[in-house]
């Protein structure tokens, strides 16, 4: 016992210091079993929590996906609807404003189809991942109730594009581009407990998403083309006006100068114009144009100019390389003219008005009396008309060339017949007569007392004074020319001498007093004694020339004056002193008063215009003088820079032709005048002389004067003719149209462009800055290709004009001559004007956006966005919601022709001149 | 022998045994720490857990991503070709290349990858067949299928980088594991283990919709439930004969009416109809009691999507038509170059419905007159290629189906949801399945 005592207290009271490495060991292992668990349990702790971290990730994630899914549903919706819209847009509703009408078939389309894919994807818990599922909620069985859950909103970019100024839209403008589309739903999130779903929540979500059909655009780029195309002002009017006028001006100066084409104003051209114009704008609004219009154009256009049409696929590879078509307008113009007049078709045209100022130069010295109007038929058959040049010319014109066209004869030219211009003649005379005049004037140069009696009183007389002398007698005692020699003679020299003897009398009172008795008084009295006094006087009166060859400012410069110039044969007023003389001979009471008179010394009487006598040849010269003159302003041509290619509009150009003409008229100014050939420099040659020199200068300045004011008065009637030839209803002015055919003249020039096709610039701007940008190419289609106003065009199951036109030619087959003519007034033009009535409309105008073929199509892969316009009624849910409409046009302008005077003048000459329209308008008058 | 206590021994022996149980110990502790040195679990779960978040990521930024511009080629080189026949010279440059250029390149703006993928699976109508290395009924759109394959692998490469190597796998296939439909491969083929992956589902750009006598009919479960069912009872009702059948036959089973008492008897019928309504509902079309169609089954409704538009327009052949079956520029270039040049003798739209026709001909190996007559013999094909693939599994689903069935027939509450349920789980008509494989190449 003790020794197990012993054993007991051992291992407590064991010294030896020793535990046993079991011991340690148990303890490692109840230590490593600990840690493992304690880490094991932080692994799980974190496993956990990972697992729960992506439990939430996963709603998350379904929602993303759902989102995005529900977005692209969403756009390929939306541009089903833009598809549908795009094609059979509501252009005119009787229910609404026409584009809320298509938003709203967009949003119930939208809703159609969303609702469709919502409930076959998302009902039934289809859209699940095991966990959670997402169901859309319906609302009256529909997860979409009403097209008013669906929201669209626009996205405006900025187009960039090639543009003509004048002619064409702008080249930069903001266009609504995308719309973007937003629609509200409600979802229930349920989650999977046990065999069953358990709904967990319930959110209202609003799904938004782009939709990536630029139907938008399309649709403000159609608007925009009809904007470019209808009603005046419009770019396609401006183009119209401005070729037109071209045309007119070209195959009017053709009619002028050939006599053909007959029909200066053909409605075939117009067609082309209109066609060409139409395309411009295509390519300019939508960067690209219908291909087989400009087939179609360029085949028509060597259709009318009697050119074989090429195979279409040849003409299109040969006329339309490089960046598109070119439209020349020549071949429009003088191509044209030249085919319907028989020539070449390059034969050149002479475009040149000579305006100038001999017609005006004429007209002063000679009259028109009458003309002589040439006609000539197809055979050389010939005649003149005799027609006298009153105020009805013009309308007697315009009959008889109408007449006799109908009976195939044409207008080959006029001749006028002339007679001297009387008034000028008179002028002459008026000047001639004026310039041999001059003044004289007599004075008392001396007056002196010969003898002085008084009559003797006797003495005791007093001096009671005296009456004035009174001039009893006067007796001439000599006369005798004193005229300088030649060549002294000057205003103010003495040329003729007179002494006088004159007596004058008065009577002289004396006075002195004496006594008288009266009444028998001596009475003082003033007796008065009156006497007689006389006395003699010599008088020397003096004839001075006071001016002479007076004329305007002008006097006192010839040269030898008041002798005769033998040379020269003129009197040069010689004669003039003695009929002065005659004038105031001494019986004349005026020389009397002069002689008579005392104290007027020096003072000069008796002034007198005193006309000397001229001889012939002074008229004659001046005539010939002002003829001479004539010739020589008829020298004067409009320099050939002053044209109507470069001023189309009339007024600019008239008012370049005037001033023009009137530097060359001042350049040649001493020429006409010639003053060296009248003035030796000290003076005029003769009195004679200086009348033809101040002829000239009166003829020189009125030829300027009447220039001036012709030019003027030209301007006026221009602008009042174009004024009265615009109908009241085509809203522009005569301002509007010559302004126009100016800015836009210079943009076609002789051609244009039109290209087949380019990409325009689209950029998204917000807040100034650029976010994106993408291009845009479209294509065009549209039906006709071409618009023929001469056949009608198929189209489904009824045949439409698609084109009409009609001209008027407001002036007759001879136009308006400018001035209108009197036997006085100068013809300087010839002038016509034709009202242009157009109306159009495509049967089917379709843009298709190539650039972003975003429909898909299970055998295409894509198909693009489209926007047609035709006539069609558009329905909805079996009610007529409105109606798509035609691209239509119409507008009036007026284009006009100037033509140098005389010749064959410029209209059409055909029986309807007064309204050659196509066949269109006659349904339409129907 | 005296026995020792271990304690008491000083003769060493204890000690030995201690240090062996010692050391005995201490490998016990090892062996218990050993999987914590050895498997980091917070670790790798939070490099799975981001991986799987990379892929889902990826791939959902993949799919919403728009694309500014994307391009294809129509008809590709075919093009040319097409050309040619109608005696266009394409050698010509300018002018063939432009309008080529402005016409047939088809360009697409701000479209998700989801929307270029749903669409280029949806316009591919792939085979289950091959026949001369053609294995799809759609030949113009190609070129599509490249274009966006250089897109979509420009896009992950550029997000991986050398880290991680992809598969973009995009299927469409309207009736489940039948390759008929679209695909889109992208990507290398992933290894077997070790890869993370991101499914989902899009959008096709179809609308499961089909017109039956005159209505249209949009194809979805309550379609089904209220149109080829009644529910009178547990089993319900229906029109459609096989269903009637099946509904028959477990009543009579439940009731235990001869002859289906017997399950033997009663399975192999069910089977039987359920066979036939799957491949009426897959293949031929269901009909009802009067024979009458009453749906056209999913091979001819998803051959409609692409093809029902251009069926007959060869006896047709008016300009509104073509414009519906293909498409505005098709018909624009048809127009342009057929009016340019009266001697050729048929029109573009025409030569491209004849290229249609002729590769579906070869593709069948038969002459046929017109390409309706092409397109019915396709389907026909179609139909009888799908049969033989389906019909290797589906007896056995239908088989275990209705074994289990009839398992669990007294507990049923809801047959024909079954059966709804069972028959949409083997069709993705308007639904395309998106699998992204990642596996890491570089730590």
């Amino acid at each position: 016992m003790g020794g197990e005592r012993i054993a007991k207290q051992s291992i407590l009271f064991d010294q030896h210091a020793r535990i046993p490495f079991s011991i340690i060991g148990i303890f490692i292992i109840l230590g490593s079993s600990f840690t493992t668990v304690y880490i094991s349990g932080l692994e799980l702790d974190k496993s956990l929590e990972i697992a729960r971290f992506l439990e939430s990730k996963e709603i998350q994630k379904m929602l993303f996906s759902f989102e995005a899914d529900v977005a692209t549903a969403l756009n390929n919706a939306g541009r089903k609807a833009l598809k549908e819209i795009g094609r059979n847009p509501v252009i005119k509703s009787s229910i609404g404003n026409a584009e809320t009408v298509n938003y709203n078939r967009i949003k119930e389309i939208i809703k159609d189809e969303l609702n469709v894919y919502l409930i076959s994807r998302y009902l039934d818990n289809m859209f699940s991942d095991g966990n959670y599922v997402i169901n859309v909620v319906l609302q009256s069985e529909n997860p979409i109730p009403s097209k008013e859950d669906i929201k669209l909103e626009t996205i405006s970019m900025q187009l960039e594009r090639h543009s003509l100024p004048f002619v064409g839209p702008s080249g930069t403008r903001d266009h609504l581009t995308y719309l973007v589309a937003s629609v509200n739903l409600s979802i229930e999130i349920c989650f999977l407990r046990d065999t069953s779903w358990v709904a967990v929540t319930t959110r209202d979500i609003v799904v938004t998403s782009l939709l990536t059909s630029r139907y938008p655009l399309l649709r403000e780029l159609m608007n925009e083309y009809h904007e470019t195309i209808n009603g005046t002002f419009s770019p396609l009017w401006a183009l119209t006006t401005a070729l037109s006028n071209v045309y007119s001006l070209t195959r009017g100066f053709k009619h002028f100068r050939c006599g053909k084409p007959l029909n200066v104003m053909d409605n075939r051209h117009l067609s082309l114009m209109v066609n060409s114009g139409l395309l411009l704008e295509q390519s300019l609004v939508f960067g690209s144009v219908d291909p087989f219009g400009l087939v179609e154009l360029a085949r028509k256009t060597k259709s009318v100019l009697k050119q074989a049409p090429s195979d279409a696929l040849c003409t299109f590879n040969n006329q339309m390389k490089g960046d598109g078509y070119r439209v020349s307008s020549e071949n429009l113009t003088k191509g044209s003219a030249n085919v319907d007049a028989g020539s070449s078709i390059t034969e050149p045209i002479d475009l040149f008005l000579p305006l100038n100022c001999s017609e005006i130069a004429e007209r002063v010295l000679y009259n028109i009396s009458s003309v002589n109007v040439q006609f000539e038929n197809i055979d050389g058959e010939s005649f003149e008309q005799l027609i006298m040049f009153d105020e009805n010319f013009s309308k007697t014109l315009d009959e008889i060339v109408q007449h006799w066209a109908n009976q195939s004869f044409f207008l080959k030219g006029i001749v006028k017949n002339l007679i001297v211009n009387t008034t000028t003649q008179q002028m002459l005379q008026t000047i001639i007569t004026e310039m041999y005049r001059d003044s004289m004037a007599t004075q008392v140069v001396n007056r002196s007392i010969l003898d002085e009696q008084w009559g003797d009183p006797g003495v005791g007389w007093m001096d009671g004074g005296e009456s004035i002398w009174c001039c009893s007698s006067f007796v001439p005692v000599s006369k005798k020319l004193v005229k300088p020699p030649k060549g002294f003679v000057v205003p103010g020299c003495a040329l003729y001498e007179e002494r006088y003897t004159v007596s004058y009398e008065r009577t002289h009172y004396w006075w002195r007093m004496e006594n008288h008795i009266i009444n028998g008084t001596t009475v003082q009295v003033i007796v008065w004694h009156n006497m007689t006094d006389y006395r003699t006087e010599s008088v020397i009166l003096q004839t001075v020339l006071v001016q002479y060859a007076m004329y305007q400012d002008s006097c006192d410069d010839i040269i030898d004056i008041l002798y005769v110039n033998n040379t020269l044969a003129d009197q040069n007023l010689e004669d003039t002193l003695d009929r002065y003389l005659n004038l105031y001979q001494d019986s004349q009471q005026d020389k009397q008063k002069l002689i008579t008179t005392r104290d007027n010394v020096g003072v000069p009487s008796l002034y007198a215009i005193v006309e000397g006598s001229f001889s012939e040849w002074v008229f004659e010269e001046a005539w010939s003088a002002l003829e001479d003159i004539f010739m020589m302003i008829h020298t004067i041509t409009l320099d050939p820079a002053i044209n109507t290619t470069r001023f189309p509009d009339p007024l600019v150009f008239i008012e370049n032709a005037k001033e023009n003409i009137l530097t060359q008229f001042d350049s040649h100014l001493f020429t006409y005048l010639n003053y060296s050939a009248y003035h030796t420099g000290s003076g005029f040659q003769s009195v004679g002389k200086k009348a033809v020199y101040y002829a000239r200068e009166w003829y020189v300045g009125l030829v300027k004067n009447m220039t001036t004011t012709v030019f003027c008065l030209m301007s006026e009637k221009i602008n009042q003719a174009i004024h009265d030839a615009i109908p009241s209803y085509a809203g522009f002015t005569s301002k509007n149209l010559t302004k126009t055919v100016e800015d836009v003249s210079y943009a076609i020039h002789n051609q244009f462009t039109i290209p087949f096709g380019y990409p325009m610039s689209l950029t998204r701007y917000q807040h100034g800055a650029s976010l994106w940008n993408e291009t845009l190419r479209l294509a065009v289609d549209h039906f006709p290709n071409f618009l023929d106003p001469f056949e009608k065009t198929p189209w489904g199951e009824e045949e439409i004009w698609t084109l009409k036109i009609r001209n008027r030619c407001v002036f007759g087959p001879t136009g308006l001559p400018i001035l209108p003519p009197t036997p006085f007034t100068p013809w300087l033009l010839t002038m016509n004007c034709w009202v242009i009535d157009v109306e159009g409309e495509f049967a089917q105008f379709k843009i298709i956006d190539t650039s972003d073929e975003t429909i898909f199509h299970p055998l295409l892969g894509h198909e693009p966005q489209t926007y047609v316009r035709e006539l069609k009624i558009i329905t909805g849910s079996n009610s007529t919601l409105g109606e798509n409409t035609r691209l239509s046009f119409g507008f009036t302008t007026v284009a006009f022709s100037l033509v140098p005077p005389w010749g064959m003048m410029v209209g059409d000459i055909q029986l309807n001149w007064f309204d050659d329209h196509t066949a269109g308008f006659d349904e339409e008058d129907d | 022998m005296k026995r020792c206590h271990f304690f008491n021994d000083i003769s060493g022996v204890s000690l030995m045994y201690d240090a062996i149980l010692f050391i005995v110990l201490v490998s016990f502790a090892g062996v218990i720490l050993l999987p914590l040195s050895q498997t980091p679990i917070a670790m790798k779960g939070s490099i799975d857990k981001h991986r799987e978040q990379v892929v889902d990521n990826a791939l959902h930024t993949f799919l919403v991503s728009k694309m500014d511009l994307f391009q294809y080629r129509f008809c590709g080189n075919l093009v040319d070709d097409v050309a040619n026949s109608i005696g266009i010279n394409v050698s010509s440059g300018g002018l063939y290349e432009s309008f080529t250029e402005w016409l047939l390149a088809h360009e697409q703006r701000h479209k998700t990858y989801a929307t270029l993928l749903a669409e280029n699976l949806g316009c591919q109508f792939q085979l289950p067949f091959s026949f001369f290395g053609m294995d799809r009924l759609n030949v113009f759109t190609q070129d599509y299928d490249q274009q966006l394959h250089d897109e979509i692998n420009w896009f992950f490469t550029g997000l991986f980088g050398e880290k991680y190597r992809y598969n973009l796998t995009a299927l469409w296939h309207p009736i489940k594991g039948i390759r008929f439909g679209g695909e889109l491969f992208v990507g290398m083929r992933p290894p077997t283990k070790d890869c993370f992956v991101a499914q989902t589902v899009i959008m096709m750009p179809y609308t499961p919709a089909f017109s039956v006598h005159n209505y249209s009919v949009v194809f979805t479960k309550q379609w089904m439930r209220r149109e080829l069912f009644s529910k009178d009872d547990v089993f319900g009702n229906s029109s459609i004969p096989a269903i009637t059948n099946m509904s028959l036959i477990f009543h009579n089973y439940s009731n235990a009416l001869p002859p289906f008492h017997i399950k033997e008897n009663a399975t192999k019928a069910f089977q039987e109809n359920l066979s036939d309504l799957m491949h009426g509902f897959l293949i031929d079309g269901i009909k009802d009691d009067t024979n009458v169609l009453v749906f056209p089954g999913i091979v001819s409704l998803s051959i409609s999507y692409g093809f029902e538009k251009i069926q007959n327009i060869a006896t047709q052949f008016l300009d509104q038509t073509l414009d519906d079956s293909l498409g505005e520029t098709s018909r624009m270039i048809d127009r342009l170059f057929g009016n340019l040049n009266t001697t050729i003798p048929n029109p573009f739209s025409q030569t491209i419905l004849e290229q249609l026709n002729s590769t579906i001909s070869s593709l069948i190996n038969k002459s046929v007159l017109s390409l309706n007559e092409a397109l019915e013999a396709c389907e026909e094909l179609i139909k009888e290629h799908v049969t033989v693939l389906i019909s290797k599994d589906l007896n056995a689903v239908v088989e275990s189906l209705v074994h289990n069935l009839f398992d669990i027939v007294e507990t049923f509450v809801d047959f024909y949801e079954m059966l709804i349920d069972f028959l949409f789980d083997r069709i993705s008509l308007n639904k395309a399945e998106v699998t992204l494989t990642i596996w890491v190449v570089r730590e």
